[in-house]
């Protein structure tokens, strides 16, 4: 299964790609964002010097895009206020002073149940404030909320991480394979799509083996359940790609869900999907991966949210060398971080440490348009002719030509032998085109 | 550490390894077999016109360089390049004039008006060949091309004391035309390669540098395909009334054309003057392809890649139009 462009890119797993999933170390201090996720960002629901207790709601949803955020530790609220946000904004943040951790914090019921209907699915995403990372951290509840049984034509679940680095995906798949199958059986049971497509890469052998055996150990339950092998390309992981590669035919947006009825979750959303089935536990954790030639000793963690990158990097042995840049969510669409003190979210999934001899600092040149963008190009675009629109300052044209089209991925500024920065471009662009619109509606609404 | 040091920019962080001046470099490598070839088979003559070439092609890049304040070391590989390719068009006997006049104009063409999209029909190379053609030819007829290095009076499809060695001496001799008309006759002249003939060693190392380019993706091979599909097509159409055989002997006599390969491997594989998209681009190659058999049809000049290619050229921003694409639209 292909899709038109995207690149092989190396993956250097060979870093973390043995190592055991590691807890980090209990936090002294957190500092929760209200903005885990796409959407309004929560209400603060606690005061300065409450106390709350692990689990506990500190910030309340607001607005139909949002979700409750939940307390990672038990502990006293210090204080709530503007906190840097590791995706480049900054945001109301509740720091706490984390108690020592104690067994009872751990204890959780246990639900017998084994089917489950959509409704309660939604209930307990909603309730656990599960995101989904394949649809940019939406909230799961949303995404799923006004689906009927048999209104679902494929159900996709992802395991694909073609990142360089990071493959917290394939470390929880291999941890918690019970775990996601069966949240996969629960949805699969619930909405009774035609299809469960099990989207894996083809560099993932031991994965595909192990979910293969598992298919094989129960054909009753997963007699609907098909192994797609798919492109070790980059960015496969796009949800309208995937869907593209899997259906075998170009698909939009809109069409995902009208059209073709698809239903598109990765592997760390069934997981913990499941987890606040069985558990009701929130989602207060992320599995990342920590490489990078500048870190001591790259590691896999599993780490609760707000806790601070520094302490995470301090776990694995700090520095190795002279570092240039740390860069939070994979190297081709993550954000590089000005300050190791931003706390973790839970969409994220990777934390790479780069040293400066590794990093290419050569200078922007000339177009030579050798047209290796466009051909890279995952959504069919002309990324040079949308560079130089937006250079030129003529960022309406850029709509014609398609920019919203854009996923952002990076393959045109990776593929570009002259160096030059077309994401940025095209990002600024867009934000340009916006900037505009929404001039344009406060100057029709005064008249 | 201190946070100030860590360096913030837009993703992504990592980048191909395959820059700007390593293409250049490739291609640098990859056309310097065919010029030391040239340098040993006709000597210092050869070796004159390359450096007077690179001299006057370079000449005013390092005069900008210098009053911007610049180091002459940070003139860009694109400069060489382009003055090696131009040097190995030079038809033969050209005079000094003629190489210094077609290197200034092709430095002109290539690096002043590159901001421009609607200067991209023109191939500098292309557009160089016709103006010294049309400028400097004695006989003025109009398709009659410059010759180069690799054809024309320089090269000798008869080498001396042999006159039955070579593939391409048997595809051009009239006292083959019989062999010709047959299947095994057409599988005869294919097997009749002979690599220590100065024609088909040229020939066999414009191959293996365009391999050598395909291989390290700093050439775009889509051109080449539809230049090659191009001219089968035409002389199809053209020689069909003389039979199979005849139409694949002319299809591989024009194939083989030392120009024509030259120019579908290297000049029209530009980067600058082709189109956007594959589909236009192998459309692009096949028009070059097509126009060259029917220019060498109707015309007296066995090379006509440089007036077909800056014809083809002319299409660019049509073919562009035709097949943009406004990406995955709602």
């Amino acid at each position: 299964m292909d899709f038109h462009g995207g690149l092989k890119l190396p993956l250097n797993h060979e870093l973390t790609i043995d190592k055991p999933l590691t807890l980090a170390r209990p936090p002294k201090k957190v500092c929760v964002l209200l903005s885990q996720h796409s959407g309004s960002p929560a209400v603060a629901a606690v005061e300065p010097g409450a106390r709350v207790r692990l689990f506990d709601v500190i910030g309340a949803s607001i607005g139909a895009v949002s979700c409750d955020v939940h307390a990672p530790v038990s502990g006293v609220v210090e204080s709530i206020g503007d906190f840097v946000h590791p995706y480049y904004k900054y945001c109301q943040g509740i720091t706490i002073a984390a108690d020592p951790p104690s067994e009872a914090d751990q204890t959780l019921g246990f639900n017998e149940a084994e089917r489950f209907s959509i409704e309660e699915i939604c209930d307990a995403a909603r309730k656990c404030s599960v995101i989904d990372t394949v649809s940019n951290n939406r909230p799961l509840h949303v995404k799923i909320s006004g689906l009927k049984p048999e209104a679902v034509n494929y159900l996709i679940v992802s395991f694909v991480q073609n990142e360089p680095y990071i493959h917290n995906m394939e470390t929880i798949s291999h941890i918690y394979l019970d775990e996601i199958m069966s949240s996969i059986s629960y949805l699969s049971a619930a909405l009774m799509p035609a299809f469960v497509f099990l989207a894996v890469p083809y560099h993932m052998i031991k994965l595909i083996t192990a979910i293969d055996n598992k298919l094989a150990q129960n054909r009753a339950s997963y007699k609907n359940f098909k192994i797609v092998r798919v492109t070790d390309k980059y960015p496969q992981a796009n949800e309208l790609l995937l869907a593209s590669s899997i259906l075998k035919t170009r698909v939009t947006q809109s069409a995902l869900a009208n059209t073709h009825k698809c239903l598109i979750l990765d592997a760390s959303t069934m997981f913990h999907l499941y987890e606040a089935l069985k558990f009701g536990k929130p989602q207060i954790e992320c599995h990342l991966t920590v490489s990078g030639y500048g870190i001591t000793k790259p590691a896999n963690i599993k780490a609760r949210i707000g806790a601070f990158i520094s302490d995470i990097i301090e776990q694995c042995g700090g520095f190795c060398g002279n570092v240039n840049s740390v860069v939070v969510d994979g190297l081709m669409s993550g954000y590089s971080q000005f300050t190791l003190d931003a706390p973790l979210i839970k969409p994220n999934r990777s934390i790479t440490v780069i040293p400066t001899e590794r990093l290419s600092s050569s200078g922007e040149e000339r177009c030579m348009r050798c047209k290796k963008c466009v051909d890279s190009c995952p959504m069919g675009l002309d990324p040079a002719r949308l560079n130089f629109i937006s250079r030129s300052g003529a960022h309406e044209k850029a709509e014609g030509a398609g920019i919203y089209s854009c996923i952002e991925c990076g393959v045109c500024s990776y593929i570009c032998p002259s160096r030059i920065n077309i994401t940025h471009s095209i990002i600024l662009s867009k934000k340009m085109i916006m900037e505009t619109n929404v001039r344009r509606r406060n100057n029709d609404e005064s008249i | 550490m201190n946070q100030f040091d860590l360096a913030v920019s837009i993703h992504p962080y990592i980048h191909s390894p395959l820059s700007k001046g390593a293409i250049f470099l490739n291609r640098l490598l990859a056309l310097s077999p065919l010029a030391l070839l040239a340098v040993y088979h006709y000597g210092v003559m050869a070796l004159a016109a390359i450096l007077t070439a690179a001299f006057f092609m370079l000449l005013p890049s390092y005069a900008a360089l210098k009053l911007r304040g610049r180091r002459l070391a940070d003139i860009e590989h694109e400069n060489y390049y382009y003055a090696l390719l131009f040097a190995l068009t030079l038809p033969a006997g050209a005079s000094y004039y003629m190489i210094a006049a077609g290197a200034l104009a092709l430095n002109l063409l290539v690096f002043f008006p590159r901001g421009s999209d609607a200067l991209r029909i023109i191939n500098p190379i292309a557009v160089v060949s016709c103006f010294l053609a049309l400028t400097f030819n004695e006989k003025l007829y109009f398709f009659n091309g410059p010759r180069a290095f690799m054809s024309g009076a320089w090269f000798n499809p008869f080498p001396s004391g042999n006159n039955s060695c070579g593939f391409l001496f048997n595809i051009h001799n009239g006292e083959f035309s019989a062999v010709r008309e047959s299947a095994g006759g057409v599988a005869g002249l294919l097997s009749g390669w002979h690599p220590g003939h100065y024609g088909e060693l040229s020939v066999t190392l414009i191959a293996a540098a365009f391999i050598f380019l395909l291989l390290k993706k700093c050439v775009d091979g889509a051109p080449f395909i539809g230049a090659v599909v191009g001219l089968s097509a035409a002389a199809a159409l053209l020689y069909c009334g003389r039979g199979f055989n005849a139409v694949m002997a002319e299809i591989i006599s024009h194939a083989f054309a030392s120009m024509f390969l030259f120019y579908s491997c290297f000049v029209l594989t530009d980067y600058y003057s082709s189109p956007q998209r594959y589909s236009a681009r192998v459309l692009f190659g096949a028009l070059f392809g097509a126009l060259f058999v029917i220019l060498c049809h109707y015309s007296d000049g066995r090379d006509c890649s440089a007036f077909s290619l800056a014809i083809s050229s002319s299409f660019v921003p049509l073919l562009d139009d035709i097949f943009s694409s406004g990406g995955r639209r709602e």
